[in-house]
């Protein structure tokens, strides 16, 4: 098995009524139920859209976020594994975030724990 | 899934809970403020929720996390500089979640202000008490969102000017400005589901319906009233996917298969209406709840106690003496002693003349006149009716039988 991390972007939620949030939540939950269910979950959770950007050193020049900014901010992110890119990619299309305009990244995670 | 049944959270409840606490602390002129920061929350718990689920205090967190955004905003704007407590302060699950709370039950009472109209008590209700976006109420209500917009914008105006206290009445009159408000609410769902056959309508009954529901269950507005105007509801709505056919047409009573009415919504409102007949006040409500519980109950084969019907009839035209009711009760007068009747008394209605606009009138009289034989007059009252009928679903119905009398004259 191998993991892959899926980067969220975007999501367009702004135009949602209460009701329609709720159930917008209740598939999000679904698909992270689904996903512990066959055993792909490892991680996930929301990220904020504050924080620090690091330059290189000798200056480690830090600036501020927010890095909501870009309509392609990551705001959160899933680790799951899989046993290919194909099949990561396939769990991934059920993700409801794409169906609230967002996007997904799909990265493989490499091991290098083996050598 | 359902969150609902899972964790027991309904964001459309927990939305005008929240406004109205925050209207309470923030005050009404924040309205707009406080409606954003109410759906920003949701958005947020979204986010935070939807990998592990809510955290066990939910209704505390999204009070807290709404208030921050308030406050952040008002901050923003350098307008609030003290700032309140902001510790997690346990809000503890209430016995029973339905209940209106004290600050929902004044936030009801300003949507609900004599000094408004009634389709903008409607939209303000719907907008503050039943958590729908200006999106949603346009399309139940069937209009364009800017108009709904717009006039948000105008009640909230009119809202700010008013004071909330003036012009209520005591409890009793407060209360049934509630049982009005959502009354009217129901209605309009009703006929705009004949207009339209859409299912838009039938949301906008069902939130009547829970505003209803809730409001029954509130120590403070649970009256006999209360629950006969939820027992009319449940057993008006459980015909409401029954009353057109297929192509949009409205279908008479005896025409609609009794086996498609909704029988917990029947058996929800004969509870109800038990429910009701504890006070020793006749209302509206209740007649016209017995009225639909004799039909919605009633023997398919055999049909309805028409003999029943008539008493609720003339005790309702005892308590409210209109034109409608006497309309209503002739055509049930008409079922028990024969067409000849029930004309009598539509004449008279028709030479008064307050109802010479409204197509019910002339197609009751065409019902009457077609089983009396005297078709030809028939086919004109009913040409008379299609002339005033403005609903499709009623339209439909009466070129229907148009039709048939016309066949039927032909043929002889």
């Amino acid at each position: 098995m191998n993991q892959y991390m899926l980067l969220l972007t975007g999501g367009d939620f702004a135009d949602l009524s209460p009701a329609e949030t709720q159930a917008a939540l209740e598939k999000y939950f679904a698909w992270s139920k689904k996903l512990r269910e066959e055993n792909a979950y490892i991680a996930g959770d929301e990220l904020d859209m504050t924080g620090k950007k690091i330059g290189p050193a000798p200056d480690f020049a830090v600036t501020d976020g927010p890095f909501a900014e870009s309509k392609e901010a990551v705001g959160g992110y899933y680790v799951i594994q899989a046993e290919s890119l194909d099949k990561a990619v396939d769990i991934s299309k059920g993700c409801p975030h794409l169906l609230f305009n967002g996007g997904i990244e799909v990265r493989p995670v490499i091991d290098h724990s083996n050598g | 899934m359902n969150i609902e049944a899972e964790w027991n959270i309904s964001f459309r409840l927990e939305a005008s809970r929240l406004t109205a606490m925050m209207v309470r602390q923030f005050g009404l002129p924040r309205l707009d403020l406080i409606e954003d920061a109410v759906q920003e929350t949701f958005i947020r718990a979204l986010k935070a929720w939807k990998t592990d689920g809510p955290p066990e205090n939910h209704r505390s967190w999204l009070a807290l996390v709404a208030k921050r955004i308030v406050i952040d905003r008002l901050r923003r704007d350098r307008i609030y500089t003290a700032l309140p407590a902001e510790e997690l302060l346990p809000c503890p699950e209430p016995a029973d979640r339905l209940a209106f709370d004290e600050d929902e039950l004044s936030l009801f009472r300003l949507c609900c202000h004599p000094s408004l109209s009634p389709t903008s008590q409607i939209i303000l209700t719907l907008r503050e008490v039943g958590g729908f976006t200006t999106r949603e109420i346009a399309a139940c209500l069937l209009t364009a969102e800017s108009t709904i917009a717009q006039r948000l914008v105008r009640t909230k105006r009119t809202l700010r000017t008013i004071d909330p206290d003036k012009e209520l009445g005591d409890e009793t009159q407060k209360i049934e400005s509630f049982r009005r408000v959502l009354y009217l609410m129901f209605n309009r769902g009703y006929s705009f589901q004949t207009e339209s056959g859409s299912a838009e309508a039938i949301e906008l009954c069902d939130q009547a319906i829970s505003l209803t529901l809730r409001l029954s269950r509130s120590a403070a507005t649970s009256r006999p009233a209360t629950h006969a105007l939820l027992a009319l509801m449940y057993l008006q709505s459980s015909r409401i996917n029954s009353r057109l056919d297929p192509t949009g047409a409205c279908l008479r009573l005896e025409e609609q298969d009794s086996k498609n009415w909704d029988q917990t919504r029947i058996a929800l409102g004969v509870q109800a209406l038990g429910a009701a007949s504890e006070g020793d006040k006749m209302t509206s409500y209740h007649l016209e709840a017995a009225i639909a519980a004799e039909y919605a109950t009633c023997d398919p084969i055999i049909g309805p106690d028409w003999s029943r019907i008539l008493t609720h009839y003339d005790d309702l035209l005892n308590l409210y003496p209109t034109e409608v009711v006497r309309l209503n009760r002739a055509i049930v007068v008409g079922m028990i002693q024969g067409p000849e009747a029930a004309l009598a008394l539509l004449d008279k209605i028709r030479t008064r003349g307050r109802l010479s606009g409204y197509h019910h009138l002339e197609s009751a009289r065409a019902f009457f006149l077609e089983r009396s034989a005297r078709k030809e007059e028939s086919k004109t009252a009913l040409h008379q009716a299609l002339l005033l009928a403005t609903h499709e679903g009623d339209r439909k119905l009466l070129q229907r039988r148009l039709q048939a009398v016309s066949v039927d004259l032909n043929m002889n």
